[in-house]
């Protein structure tokens, strides 16, 4: 599988300015890129826009060379930064997590999602916990690439490292494709096979976004 | 850094304080959740602490208490000096915001309907102040006028950090200020705290990227589930895993990207459900009979270590 940005420029409505001006970038299933680049750049934004979430004022997404699907499960899913922001919090937990596919007991043990957290409202559990609800409903098994924009920034170092350990492990077995925004290059360097730089993908620098 | 703290003041002593919420369990019951326990924290002027430790682990929470901004079902037992004196509700409000200042932890801290200048310059600044304060983390006069959803996110870290300079005060308390920041802008934000401290500021700085921390904090706390467990000078954390006393500091650095980056299994207690003795005990290595009693803090190799078997 492929996941392609096809020369995508992005801005919020006519007269403002441009957010990212023909991106291209491609990522294979086997691939675990990191998406590294200063504050600003628009990462996030190009995260939304390859999951489908914002429309590309220019360009378009294509995976295996067809646009993304309007309707039903995307194959291209995301994972926040704030879990707590991510998740209904007028849900308990087994809702959200059955959101979108029912995960399987194997599935929750392995991504150490106890049974009695299912009856507990997000308020009740920790961001480090929750990111686990968040990612395990979106590893449906229709799900081809993940893009994680910068999912473990809020969480102390060892809930970090199960989180990508079970992510790695996850992405290997099913063969699905990363794409991970982050400032920790440390992290990108563990985690990833490729490093993307932002800046120099995209054309558009913040700087002469004000100048517009 | 790193100097003995016997010829400090202490700015800020916690001792065994607790923090609890109250709140409705099913009908009209009402239970008492416990969050923080027994925590004992000290900082010194002229030295930063960093606080690190698990999500969840009451670091914010201790930062709320020390100014008294929790909220109303909160109650806190416990005792907490400000430069040797007893810090009541009274001298919270009096102090806060001039002596005691919070840098808080993201941008919904801030009016948003209010020009950020304005809102920097607060009631008893003057706009030089504010706008020496702008120069000083790079903010041109424009972003005065600006609100704050127009900011980015490092523009909105430096109006933040602003907001604790106006003053001169003897505490700063920073709680998670480099989130979103790249590396170099993060280095910038903890370089200016650490100037703060060397003009005799204390500093208590709540962190997650200890990498970060390590380079300009004299000491570093560690809480777990609501407690201190560990409380050492930072040159240990630098020297690695055999330097340190407690099995969840040692966790900590293997579970760091730079080093092995392998997590130990399980997670932090629920508060509603503690278990008796070590907080840590489901997930030690260590563990024995004795974790099961009451631990006290003890004094190890020049730090504090919560934990029996430390040496």
């Amino acid at each position: 599988m492929q996941l392609k940005a096809d020369n995508i420029s992005f801005r919020y409505n006519d007269k403002s300015p441009w957010v990212l001006r023909n991106v291209n970038f491609t990522v294979e299933s086997a691939d675990r890129i990191a998406l590294v680049g200063p504050s600003g750049y628009g990462k996030s934004t190009l995260s939304k826009i390859l999951s489908g979430y914002l429309k590309p004022t220019e360009g378009k997404v294509l995976l295996n060379g067809e646009l993304l699907p309007e309707k039903g499960y995307c194959p291209v899913q995301m994972v926040y930064q704030h879990p707590e922001q991510a998740v209904n919090p007028r849900w308990k937990m087994d809702k959200t997590l059955n959101e979108c596919w029912k995960p399987d007991q194997n599935l929750l043990d392995s991504m150490g999602i106890e049974k009695e957290w299912l009856k507990r409202w997000p308020s009740e559990l920790s961001g480090g916990e929750l990111q686990r609800f968040c990612i395990a409903r979106v590893l449906g098994p229709d799900t081809k690439f993940l893009i994680c924009d910068e999912i473990s920034t809020m969480l102390d170092v060892i809930t970090q490292a199960q989180i990508w350990q079970l992510v790695l492990e996850i992405s290997e077995e099913r063969n699905i494709g990363l794409v991970v925004v982050t400032h920790n290059m440390a992290l990108a360097e563990k985690v990833c096979n490729k490093i993307v730089r932002l800046p120099e993908i995209s054309v558009q620098k913040p700087e002469e976004r004000i100048s517009v | 850094m790193g100097v003995l703290n016997n010829n400090k003041e202490s700015v800020l002593k916690v001792k065994n304080l607790t923090v609890s919420f109250s709140r409705y369990d099913r009908g009209w019951n009402k239970t008492n959740l416990q969050v923080i326990h027994s925590l004992d924290v000290e900082v010194f002027s002229g030295e930063i602490l960093a606080v690190v430790g698990s999500s969840g682990s009451g670091k914010s929470l201790l930062a709320h208490s020390v100014l008294g901004i929790l909220p109303d079902n909160a109650t806190i037992t416990g005792s907490m000096e400000f430069m040797g004196k007893p810090l009541t509700e009274k001298d919270q409000k009096k102090l806060r915001g001039e002596q005691i200042v919070l840098i808080p932890q993201s941008v919904e801290f801030l009016d948003p309907l209010m020009k950020v200048g304005k809102q920097v310059k607060g009631i008893k600044g003057t706009v030089e102040k504010m706008r020496e304060a702008f120069r000083r983390y790079g903010l041109s006069e424009n972003v005065e006028k600006m609100y704050p959803f127009q900011l980015s996110g490092g523009m909105a870290r430096r109006v933040l950090v602003s907001t604790a300079v106006m003053e001169k005060s003897k505490l700063i308390i920073a709680d998670e200020p480099t989130p979103g920041l790249d590396m170099e802008m993060a280095m910038e934000t903890l370089r200016h705290f650490r100037q703060l401290a060397d003009q005799g500021c204390g500093v208590m700085l709540i962190t997650h990227d200890i990498d970060l921390a390590l380079s300009v904090a004299d000491r570093i706390a560690v809480f777990y589930a609501g407690t201190t467990v560990e409380e050492c000078p930072a040159e240990d954390f630098i020297k690695g895993k055999k330097a340190l006393r407690h099995p969840y500091s040692r966790a900590f650095i293997d579970a760091l990207p730079q080093n092995s980056f392998k997590p130990i299994k399980g997670t932090q207690p629920y508060a509603g459900d503690l278990p008796k003795g070590c907080l840590f005990a489901d997930r030690c290595p260590l563990r024995t009979e004795e974790c099961g009693g009451k631990i006290q803090m003890s004094s190890v190799r020049g730090g504090k270590v919560r934990c029996v078997h430390a040496t």
